[in-house]
């Protein structure tokens, strides 16, 4: 129907039409691509991973291989303890240097240094983070931990949070601080007291979100928090989790193995996705 | 340490009657973002139980003026002020000085009505709790004090526990007002406190004024001539950083002495 | 500058102490007089928090000291020989990181060839093309994309992807250019699914929606006038995108491409999954290879000995080395463009 049109209008407008045409149809091309892709990747993803959905999943542990049965309530719990106390180390550090970017940058050049090198370590390989968390915990401590694993993550977390805290804050009409600041009250009470609870909703979203960045996280985990075939909650121990027991899983042969990976993917994606839905929630109505 | 004799002294002057005692003095006040500076060498003395208005043309200081005295600008490293500031006769400017006494002693309110994310009683409450050790009953009653110092307290008795942000803007710029007040500060700082609100509040707000220099020392910083002229006792006018003129409101409108002021006046 | 100045009667003006009222006396008592001091809760809180965001930069540099310590016996051992030898024996513990090198690179490069037009139509699509109200369900699709971990992608790669492109992919383009020059060894036997080429096209899906984000907040940085004004002048969409969008938004696109190179430089799972883990240098892309973070995924847990160890530690360090210079070229240009918008 375009083409008659330009016919109609002339030959120059008409080429132009037509290049404004196929332009636009490789930009929609690229659009159903990667929807294409999410929509692959969700269906095989689910395909997959819900026949191994089951009750036993959590009630019961890791098996070995080639064995019916089993579940991942070790990893799951694992995960679930690992990933608490890296956001309990990730939340107040984030926060506190995020508070410092918007309220205390000082006069000196600290803010805009933190702010450029929190970017850096935004995209910082994770795996290096591993690598480096092994060295100064797993070495010093001699043995793997579930600790360690914490820590690693937590040092993932603590860039996201400062991101998206900052931006958070930032946000706020300075008219409040200023007010808060002229009732003659210390700048830490002004903080905590006025500030945090002005932004509460939108610190909760950049913890949420940290948590389903650092939520499936498998690279930092492989060197430090290792795996455990049984049941623990010591931190202090190597500790069973989802994405490590999905990598090994995954690359082994064993059918029952890959099932229960599958399984796995299905739940890390759902934690994530929840996580980001709730996270939107709180943002929206603070 | 000093609340009660605070609170107390307090009392004591709102019988006392007006007089003209220099509660503030500014001597050569120079102040500067970053390099470029936007008081010159400003010398004004403020007196009890008077309203002074500062007025001029947008960007002449006024506001720098009032944010130097309680010292609010150093929220932002880049700007300074130079010279002194002598609150009974003791330069606030001076390194030394507890900012937070000093803001308790001097309030201050802002253009845009900034209730806080709480209740409209923790508002005014909030303030008083950080401040003085008083009682669940002292705090009651000084926050209602406050409400009624500050013409609300009939319009929000019975919502107390109510967000503070679900006022309307009007109300909202009182309760921010009462919230000052219930401190007992000794000088009252008002920037533009009327230019967000619409003009059935800013009459109201203007009444409060005028109500509250029987108790306060008030600086008004305001961007309307006719409000300067109604309620302020004596008025400075300024233009780009620096005092043109100073009198009583009643002559300096009647007979401005310099040629830029009834400029100004007369472009109303 | 004395017209400036207001005068007061001396009386009130130098003497207030003695000029007032009896009242005005009881007041200036102890009670007016300021208090000295800053409080001290206030200096250790922003102390602290400053502390903190000193401790962040030093997380950083942290991470290179340990990494250097920790290779420090293969840096001695190897020397420059190991970013140029394509040895990899952990048995004779001789250790050379060219092919993990050239690995991560070709992995990455490929990964940009594909992301890079593909993020750019859709971010074109979203902010251009379509109505607000579908650009936002669009887009918050793939930003769904950005939440999926990489371990899923990577085992969606291997067990599902990888086994595709061997069946039905790799076998037509390998006849396809076959005894064609250059193209017909790039793209030769065999049809095994993993390998080089499936790792890039596994980045690809993975930094897409990230190089979709920065594209899309860049090109919203462009005002409105400015796109209008070019419609009003009777301009195509597609003349409009290439002589207004890009031109104005140039040096931010640029940083969005690098900053996605970076994390395709450093992501690890999805790569580990399917490149093949094979320390030598194919022509063929189809041929199995291996990437830095891919190696030391492998290998670090089994590594066994001081040097195999440290030599994975290095192999740690050139990595660092490579996606902290990508990634603040890449904030450097992106900072620059937040300046100019």
């Amino acid at each position: 129907m375009q083409i008659s049109i330009n016919i109609s209008a002339g030959p120059s407008i008409s080429a132009r039409r037509i290049k404004d045409w196929v332009f636009s149809a490789l930009c929609f091309l690229a659009a159903v691509f990667g929807i294409g892709v999410l929509a692959l990747i969700l269906y095989c993803l689910l395909k997959l991973g819900l026949p191994g959905l089951s009750l036993s999943l959590f009630t019961e542990s890791t098996p070995p291989p080639s064995v019916e049965g089993g579940g991942l309530a070790n990893a799951i719990v694992g995960t679930l303890i690992i990933t608490g106390i890296a956001m309990a180390i990730a939340a107040p550090v984030g926060i506190l240097i995020a508070t410092m970017l918007v309220e205390f940058p000082g006069k000196g050049k600290l803010a805009a240094l933190v702010r450029f090198f929190n970017d850096v370590l935004l995209s910082a390989p994770s795996i290096l983070v591993g690598l480096f968390t092994y060295a100064f915990m797993v070495r010093t401590l001699g043995h793997f931990s579930g600790l360690a694993g914490s820590v690693a993550l937590a040092f993932i977390a603590i860039p996201m949070v400062v991101r998206t805290a900052e931006g958070v804050l930032a946000l706020l009409p300075v008219q409040v601080r200023e007010a808060a600041v002229a009732l003659g009250i210390p700048r830490w009470k002004v903080t905590v007291l006025i500030i945090w609870r002005a932004a509460a909703g939108g610190i909760v979203t950049a913890i949420l979100l940290a948590t389903a960045r650092i939520t499936g996280e498998t690279a930092p985990l492989l060197f430090t928090a290792l795996s455990n075939n049984f049941f623990t909650g010591n931190p202090m121990q190597p500790m069973a989790n989802l994405p490590v027991v999905m990598f090994n899983y995954a690359l082994s042969p064993y059918e029952n193995w890959q099932n229960l990976a599958w399984a796995g993917a299905i739940l890390i994606t759902v934690s994530i996705l929840g996580l980001s839905v709730v996270a939107r929630i709180f943002f929206r109505t603070r | 340490m000093a609340n009660s004799s605070h609170a107390a002294k307090q009392d004591h002057k709102a019988e006392a009657a007006p007089h003209k005692a220099a509660v503030l003095e500014l001597k050569k006040l120079c102040f500067f973002y970053g390099t470029q500076q936007s008081l010159f060498d400003v010398n004004l003395t403020f007196h009890r139980g008077q309203v002074t208005a500062l007025m001029g043309p947008s960007g002449c200081g006024k506001s720098t003026l009032i944010r130097s005295i309680n010292r609010i600008y150093e929220l932002y490293p880049n700007q300074r002020a130079a010279g002194e500031v002598l609150f009974h006769g003791a330069n606030v400017l001076e390194p030394g000085i507890d900012v937070n006494d000093l803001r308790l002693k001097i309030g201050m309110v802002f253009q845009k009505p900034t209730p806080f994310p709480m209740t409209i009683f923790e508002n005014v409450a909030f303030g008083l709790k950080r401040h003085y050790k008083m009682t669940p009953a002292e705090i009651e009653e000084r926050v209602e004090w406050a409400l009624t110092k500050s013409a609300l307290w009939s319009e929000v008795k019975d919502k107390l526990h109510k967000a503070g942000t679900a006022l309307s803007g009007g109300q909202q710029q009182r309760l921010c007002i009462a919230r000052t007040v219930a401190l007992k500060p000794e000088v009252l700082l008002l920037d533009e406190p009327t230019s967000a609100l619409d003009p059935l509040s800013t009459v109201k707000i203007e009444e409060l004024v005028r109500e509250l220099r029987q108790d306060f020392t008030i600086i008004l910083v305001s961007h309307n001539v006719n409000q300067a002229r109604r309620i302020s006792d004596e008025t400075v006018f300024m233009e780009a950083g620096r005092v043109v003129e100073v009198r009583k409101t009643s002559e300096l409108f009647g007979s401005p002495k310099d040629q830029r002021t009834k400029i100004f006046i007369e472009s109303f | 500058m004395d017209a400036t100045t207001f005068k007061r009667p001396p009386t009130e003006d130098a003497i207030i102490g003695t000029s007032l009222p009896s009242s005005a006396v009881v007041e200036s008592s102890p009670a007016v007089t300021l208090k000295r001091g800053a409080s001290l809760p206030d200096k250790l809180f922003i102390g602290g928090s400053r502390i903190l965001g000193a401790a962040l930069i030093a997380l950083l540099f942290g991470i290179m000291a340990v990494l250097v310590f920790e290779s420090w016996p293969s840096l001695k051992e190897f020397g420059f020989g190991f970013i140029t030898s394509s040895e990899w024996d952990p048995v004779e513990e001789h250790f050379g990181a060219f092919p993990a090198i050239v690995g991560t690179l070709v992995s990455s490069v490929i990964a940009l060839i594909v992301a890079v037009p593909v993020s750019f139509g859709i971010a074109v699509f979203v902010n251009e093309i379509v109505p607000p109200r579908v650009g936002v369900v669009i887009a918050r699709l793939i930003e769904l994309m950005a939440g999926i971990p990489s371990i899923i992608y990577g085992m969606w790669g291997l067990l599902v992807f990888a086994p595709f492109m061997a069946a039905h992919v790799q076998p037509v383009v390998i006849e396809a250019f076959d005894g064609v020059p250059i193209l017909g060894t790039l793209f030769g036997p065999p049809p095994i699914g993993i390998g080089m080429m499936t790792a890039g096209l596994i980045l690809s899906f993975m930094v897409l929606p990230l190089i979709t984000a920065v594209m899309r907040d860049v090109f919203s940085a462009v005002p409105t006038v400015v796109r209008e004004a070019a419609y009003g002048l009777g301009a195509t969409r597609w003349e409009v995108v290439r002589l207004v969008l890009v031109p104005y938004t140039k040096v931010g696109l640029i940083g969005g491409v690098i900053l996605g190179f970076g994390r395709a430089l450093g992501e690890t799972m999805a790569v580990t999954f399917v490149i093949g883990n094979a320390h030598e240098l194919y022509a063929s892309l189809f041929m199995p290879g291996t990437s830095i973070s891919a190696t030391i995924a492998n290998e670090f847990s089994e590594a066994t000995g001081e040097m195999y160890s440290s030599a994975l530690m290095e192999l740690g360090l050139i990595l660092f080395a490579i996606t902290v210079v990508v990634l603040v070229i890449s904030r450097l240009l992106m900072g620059g463009m937040r300046k100019k918008g």
